[in-house]
């Protein structure tokens, strides 16, 4: 009988092998049936199988030459298919064909690789955000803060520096104008003298004091000048001082804030000349001059009003 | 460092297939071993019993597997995957013997080629197994391979099926029909119709005698 694992119930050979047409049951002979139409048949190829069987087994196999498996692992060897192919079993075992698309090993890894960047990004992202909100609040109120100040600070030094040269060339203006005023009182007082001769005194003397007087005012002129000078050096430090101390400065009090009258008296007539000192003010006629605030002090020009009188 | 020595012999072939592809030599030294015979066997039978060209052909199959390993799927299994290939290089070896010979006839018509140092030498003293054999060559390519891979190889249906691409029944038909055909084409050996010819004989010489 032929042992033959591979075949099953189903075959027409196990019949054949295993069981005379007689022995076969309703259910047998039916499966039977399909190939063989009658029992004779069913003996004939019965007969032929098991001589075809023995035929083929007991039939001498050819031996293989031991030479070709020598020369098959030489060229094994030479080959080195785990270098060439080391990938391909790699791939292989990652993505497993016979497993489900979640069971593969190389789906899940990937699965986990693709949640810890996310979940890292996530947190670095995270802390970043944060780390910028609070940088951007503290970097913005101090920014804020420098712009104000630089702001305040500019506009400041802006203001003084304007209002000092202002004062400057006020302080010029005024220094030139008194000269100029000076010189027309004298020359005033000189016609006065000359339109209306009085206490015997010639006209000749009147120029020649006139004269002494232009020459003497000048000179005390000089001495004015170095003295407006010093004092515009003076405000220049401190205007430096200041320009230094500029946070602050917006809220000091201005620097030169001089508001002074000159008043003469004619020694003659007691009439009163008025005459204030400004920068842009014209000299009105009547002898009376609107002087500014920051005109100079009465006791600051003492000393050339005083020589001017005792010149008159 | 492994501690237990791997036992190769006890493996599957499709897990010595999958160190093969790693490089293990002594896997591959395992699967020749099994599959090496078999082959040989299987080529001398289709190949017109040609030991060299049996032998050749072996070599090459199993040069493929150390060369392209990778061509093997491991989710079939490694004999019917080994027979469909060679099976496919037969077939190459119809063809090419087809444009040698000038005939349409994939089998060498009726030509069997008998290595000198043949093992059957013993069995041509039997005329039933030479006519078998006759028998054999002259069946159609299709229906020699099923009939071998079944009764000479021990495959089943399935694995028949799987190896040559078709389905179990066509199998099925193809083994009943080669059944048939021998059975027919060597009737004068069927003991059967021995036995029938024996006691019709008998029956006859008593007949005469009575």
């Amino acid at each position: 009988m032929m042992e033959n694992k591979n075949i099953t119930k189903n075959d027409i050979e196990f019949y054949l092998l295993n069981r005379e047409f007689s022995e076969l049951t309703n259910d047998e002979k039916i499966i039977v049936k399909e190939y063989v139409a009658s029992e004779q048949e069913f003996n004939e190829m019965k007969a032929m199988l098991l001589g075809v069987d023995v035929f083929l087994k007991e039939e001498k196999e050819l031996e293989p030459n031991p030479a070709i498996k020598a020369a098959l692992l030489r060229e094994f060897e030479q080959q080195k298919p785990a270098g060439r192919y080391w990938l391909n079993g790699v791939v292989i075992s990652l993505f497993p064909k016979e497993k489900k698309l979640y069971q593969k090993p190389g789906i899940q890894l990937i699965g986990l690789a693709a949640s810890v960047l996310l979940i890292v990004s996530i947190f670095i992202n995270g802390n970043n955000d944060l780390n910028k909100m609070e940088l951007a609040q503290n970097e913005q109120i101090i920014i804020e803060e420098k712009l104000i100040d630089s702001t305040v600070q500019s506009d400041d030094s802006k203001k003084e520096m304007k209002d000092i040269e202002k004062e400057r060339a006020q302080k010029e203006e005024n220094v030139i104008e008194q000269d100029v005023t000076v010189e027309t009182i004298v020359l005033n007082a000189a016609s006065g003298y000359s339109d209306q001769p009085n206490d015997g005194v010639s006209v000749g003397d009147l120029k020649d004091d006139v004269d002494a007087e232009t020459s003497f005012s000048w000179a005390n002129d000089g001495k004015e000048i170095n003295s407006v000078e010093k004092e515009l050096a003076e405000e220049e430090e401190s205007v430096s001082r200041s320009v230094d101390n500029l946070v602050i400065s917006s809220s000091t009090e201005p620097t030169i804030t001089v508001a002074e009258e000159i008043s003469m008296e004619d020694d003659t007539g007691g009439e009163l000349y008025k005459a204030k000192t400004s920068s842009n003010a014209p000299l009105v006629a009547g002898g009376i001059v609107d002087l500014p605030k920051n005109s100079r002090s009465l006791a600051e020009d003492s000393d050339l009003i005083g020589i001017l009188y005792t010149s008159m | 460092m492994k501690l237990v020595k791997k036992t190769y012999v006890t493996e599957t072939d499709e897990n010595l297939m999958q160190d093969v592809i790693k490089g293990d030599s002594r896997a591959f030294s395992e699967i020749y071993d099994r599959w090496s015979r078999p082959m040989l066997n299987y080529f001398y039978k289709m190949l017109w019993q040609d030991r060299e060209k049996a032998e050749d052909f072996m070599q090459e199959i199993f040069t493929k597997i150390i060369h392209k390993p990778h061509l093997y799927n491991p989710n079939r299994a490694f004999k019917t995957w080994l027979y469909s290939v060679a099976n496919n290089m037969c077939k190459n070896e119809y063809r090419r013997a087809e444009v040698r010979k000038g005939t349409s006839n994939s089998l060498h018509d009726n030509i069997i080629v008998h290595d000198s140092s043949a093992p059957d030498k013993e069995h041509d003293k039997n005329i039933f197994n030479d006519r078998l054999k006759e028998e054999l060559e002259k069946l159609s390519d299709n229906h020699k391979k099923t009939f071998i891979l079944r009764f000479k190889h021990d495959l089943s249906i399935k694995e028949i099926a799987d190896v040559l691409e078709t389905s179990e029944g066509t199998v099925k038909s193809r083994i009943f029909y080669t059944l048939k055909k021998l059975s027919e084409n060597l009737k004068e050996f069927n003991p059967v119709n021995k036995t029938f010819m024996i006691v019709t004989g008998l029956l006859s010489i008593l007949e005469k005698w009575i």
